[in-house]
């Protein structure tokens, strides 16, 4: 548990980095960055033995 | 064993030398020249000592360094990557991304995933991922017809795919990298073999990725101006593509894709090798596509594999000579030297793949992972198992991202060539996101999370999850400042650069700091060393970045 | 700083010259030297020396019966075996690799000639290959290149000493080795 939400947090974070440094400024591409990174995070966190 | 350490050098000083563009010729040649001069070598000195029969075995022990799984993997991807294109799969993608970018994610978080594709897939080779994926996001800048990408943010997004591909064979569940270290884990805890590894080096290679995207944006665009040749949209050209359109067969080559891609990974038919299913798959999508023969082959580039085989050749020849077992005699030495003492050692050995990048991390992992073995309980004793855990967590996804900046037909040279870059442009980013944030995430989130869950379930967590929160946000404050820093000072010629190895050294001695911190706990002394050690492997790796880009001369 | 390199110009393929391999016309190395010998030709000879040692890399396997190492994927997950393997064979990666190239003292070195072929380690690997069928086919090559000389006869004596021939061997090892003593133990 401890560690799907160390993923998720991880991806929201590298997700609003990638959104940023792709030039995707605005408030709501940053979000939109955060939720893809959160996708992430979490199915990462489902595939891997925790 | 002085031929060791001679082959060695002579492979150091071509890879140096090639690198800072002193010899001029292609690195295809420069690596089998390499061979050639350490088997020479080789089999003066060991016909001296052993006599005849020991020459003859030379070519085949140099020929055991050739790992073909690498050449198949890339193979099948670029075959793939043909078939998709073909049948239109290529467009059946550009559709789903159109229609995403009407979806909550939008275009911004459709990118992250995509960028993220290779690690969720972890396939045991990125470069599958890679050859199969690069032309499409190629076709979202200007010059692939989609228009929807600037030249800047193209770089970003290919670079970024690119270090989450070379990484991505760390985690692998099915021949990644990291197994080996599990296998040698296995020996003291008993679900190692499950992925004590995996989520370590999953963690820190999705961080990693951004902040590589963040250094690219950043600082590679500003100190490398001029050596791109994409270009942004023109004036007045209006977007080529605004509903992209696919044929129904694209539709179906796409399902066959994620179809292959899940079978590879879950393995529901029995153990498969990846390449196997991936060319079935591409094969059913020629057939359904009706595309011909030639489309496949049109996929297939020759120049990577060559590079890749090259540098192989050249490895195998260090082996045969005792190259590596000269180098990990090197390493431990390290040790003895009181400044750095065993911390600073481990500091320098986990970075060891960064300072030396191989065509493929498998090469110098199956030579040193058995050393680093021999440091823990199982020889000389100085590492527990458990700190035997961390320091090998640092060390596999320090080398399992190796294969990303190495300029010896590794795989970021596939990436440069889709970014339209000279050879060399990524390794700045590739390499100090690896060595600042990457190799010391992946210590403290074993240290303090997975090392908890596979050694002693149950223990206090919460008090852990806080130090490895701490950690984490210390680490990536530290690379965003010293991105920051760099980047404010970036600009073509001298005075920056030497900035920009001045923000190598210091996170590079932060790095070796927090390693040791995470093996030692909180004492000064390995702290300290840590330090110095992780200051040795920047300045190592900090030079090795170019200080500007000429092209690479062309084969023929 | 100022220093001007000199341009490097290649003249133009002289196409009256006969080819002798591929892109190379044959009396190039000797005629115009300073101009082909050194860059091109060199870098398609590269080119030639890599393509047959991959070639080589794949063709010498198959003709030496063990086909499936070529699927190896050298990740050395089958270093997990550790204790379930009965002859204490760490690195058994190693062993297939030198088995698919031909190498017998890289094959000795790790082991390979006290496997005792059980299978314990197939389960390890993650492609499944028939790890003992090339164990088997590794032995009797080692056997049979060290009864044709093929491995220098120091290696063998000290493999003997260090106790890395299988109780299957040791016998046909040291009639061997007494044989090119003259018959001296
Ligand atoms: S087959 Fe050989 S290597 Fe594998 S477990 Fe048995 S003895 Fe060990
Ligand atoms: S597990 Fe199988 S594929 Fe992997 S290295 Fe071992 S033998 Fe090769």
């Amino acid at each position: 548990m401890l560690g799907m939400l160390t993923f998720a947090v991880g991806g929201v974070l590298s997700g609003v980095m990638i959104a940023w440094s792709m030039d995707f400024k605005t408030a709501r591409e940053l979000i939109q960055g955060g939720l893809g990174g959160l996708t992430v995070g979490v199915l990462m966190a489902l595939l891997l033995p925790m | 064993m002085i031929l060791g350490y001679v082959t060695l050098t002579i492979f150091l000083a071509a890879m140096v030398l090639t690198l800072l563009r002193k010899i001029n010729l292609p690195v295809q040649t420069v690596l089998v020249l390499v061979t050639l001069v350490c088997l020479a070598i080789g089999a003066i000195v060991k016909g001296f000592t052993e006599g005849a029969a020991a020459i003859l075995t030379l070519p085949n022990e140099m020929m055991g360094g050739i790992i073909l799984h690498p050449v198949t993997a890339l193979l099948a991807g670029l075959f793939l990557a043909g078939a998709l294109n073909a049948s239109g799969g290529f467009e059946a993608f550009k559709v789903l991304i159109a229609k995403l970018q009407k979806s909550p994610l939008g275009l911004a978080g459709t990118f992250v995933v995509l960028i993220n594709f290779p690690m969720i897939t972890s396939l045991p080779c990125g470069r599958i991922m890679a050859a199969a994926l690069l032309p499409l996001l190629f076709a979202f800048g200007s010059e692939g017809g989609m228009n929807l990408l600037t030249k800047s943010q193209l770089i970003v997004l290919i670079g970024a795919f690119a270090r989450n591909a070379f990484g991505s064979c760390g985690p692998s569940p099915i021949g990644g990298v990291g197994q080996i270290g599990e296998g040698f884990l296995g020996s003291h805890f008993p679900t190692a073999a499950d992925g004590i590894l995996r989520a370590p080096q999953a963690f820190s290679l999705m961080i990693g990725t951004a902040l590589t995207a963040l250094f690219l944006k950043m600082i590679s665009r500003r100190l490398y101006p001029d050596s791109c040749s994409l270009r942004d949209k023109r004036e007045g050209e209006v977007d080529a593509i605004v509903v992209p359109q696919a044929p129904l067969a694209g539709y179906a080559s796409l399902v066959i894709f994620v179809a292959a891609l899940i079978v590879a990974i879950f393995q529901p038919f029995g153990k498969v090798p990846v390449q196997t299913v991936l060319v079935i798959a591409a094969i059913a999508i020629i057939l359904i596509g009706r595309a011909g023969i030639e489309a496949l082959m049109a996929g297939i580039i020759l120049l990577p594999v060559s590079a890749m085989v090259a540098g192989f050749m050249a490895a195998g020849a260090l082996a045969a000579t005792n190259g590596f077992d000269a180098l990990g005699q090197v390493l431990g030495l390290l040790a003895k030297v009181p400044v750095l003492g065993v911390a600073g050692m481990l500091a320098i050995f986990v970075q060891i793949q960064t300072m030396i990048p191989l065509s493929c991390s498998r090469i110098l992992t199956a030579a040193l992972v058995p050393v680093l073995f021999l440091f823990g309980p199982a020889a000389y004793g100085f590492l527990t198992w458990e700190q035997l855990a961390v320091v090998m967590a640092a060390y596999i996804i320090n080398a399992t991202t190796s294969c990303g900046p190495s300029p010896l037909g590794g795989g970021g040279m596939m990436g440069e060539g889709q970014m339209r870059v000279e050879s060399g442009y990524i390794k700045g980013a590739y390499t100090f996101t690896v060595m600042a944030a990457m190799t010391p995430l992946a210590a403290v989130y074993m240290k303090f999370l997975n090392l908890v869950n596979f050694a002693a379930p149950g223990e206090a967590l919460t008090a852990n999850i806080g130090a490895l929160g701490g950690f984490v946000v210390l680490i990536v404050a530290i690379n965003l400042l010293a991105i920051r820093l760099m980047a404010r000072l970036a600009a073509p010629g001298d005075k920056p650069y030497f900035t920009q190895v001045g923000g190598f050294l210091a996170t590079g001695m932060f790095a070796g700091m927090v390693l040791a911190l995470s093996t030692f706990g909180l004492h000064v002394i390995p702290a300290l060393q840590g330090a110095f050690g992780g200051l040795l492997a920047a300045l190592w790796i900090a030079f090795m970045v170019p200080k500007k880009l000429e092209p690479e001369p062309a084969p023929f | 700083m100022a220093r001007e390199k000199r341009k490097y110009t290649p003249k133009r393929e002289d196409g009256t010259q006969p080819i002798g391999l591929p892109g190379i016309r044959r009396l190039q190395f000797f005629t115009n030297l300073r101009d082909r010998a050194l860059t091109k030709n060199l870098n398609r000879l590269a080119m030639l020396g890599i393509g047959a040692s991959l070639a080589l890399d794949v063709a010498k396997p198959v003709a030496t019966g063990v086909p499936q190492t070529i699927f190896c994927y050298e990740c050395r997950a089958c270093y997990a075996t550790q204790d379930k393997c009965p002859a204490a064979i760490a690195y058994q990666a190693e062993l297939i690799v030198a088995a698919r190239v031909g190498d017998h003292w890289r094959f000795i070195k790790n082991g390979g000639m006290k496997c005792l072929r059980c299978g314990g380690c197939v389960s390890f690997c993650v492609v499944n290959l028939d790890l003992p069928r090339i164990f088997s086919r590794g032995q009797q090559r080692v056997m049979e290149a060290m009864e044709q000389g093929r491995i220098p006869r120091r290696r063998i004596r000290r493999a003997l000493e260090e106790g890395l021939f299988g109780r299957e061997f040791i016998d046909r090892v040291v009639a061997w080795l007494d044989k090119q003593n003259g018959g001296r133990a």
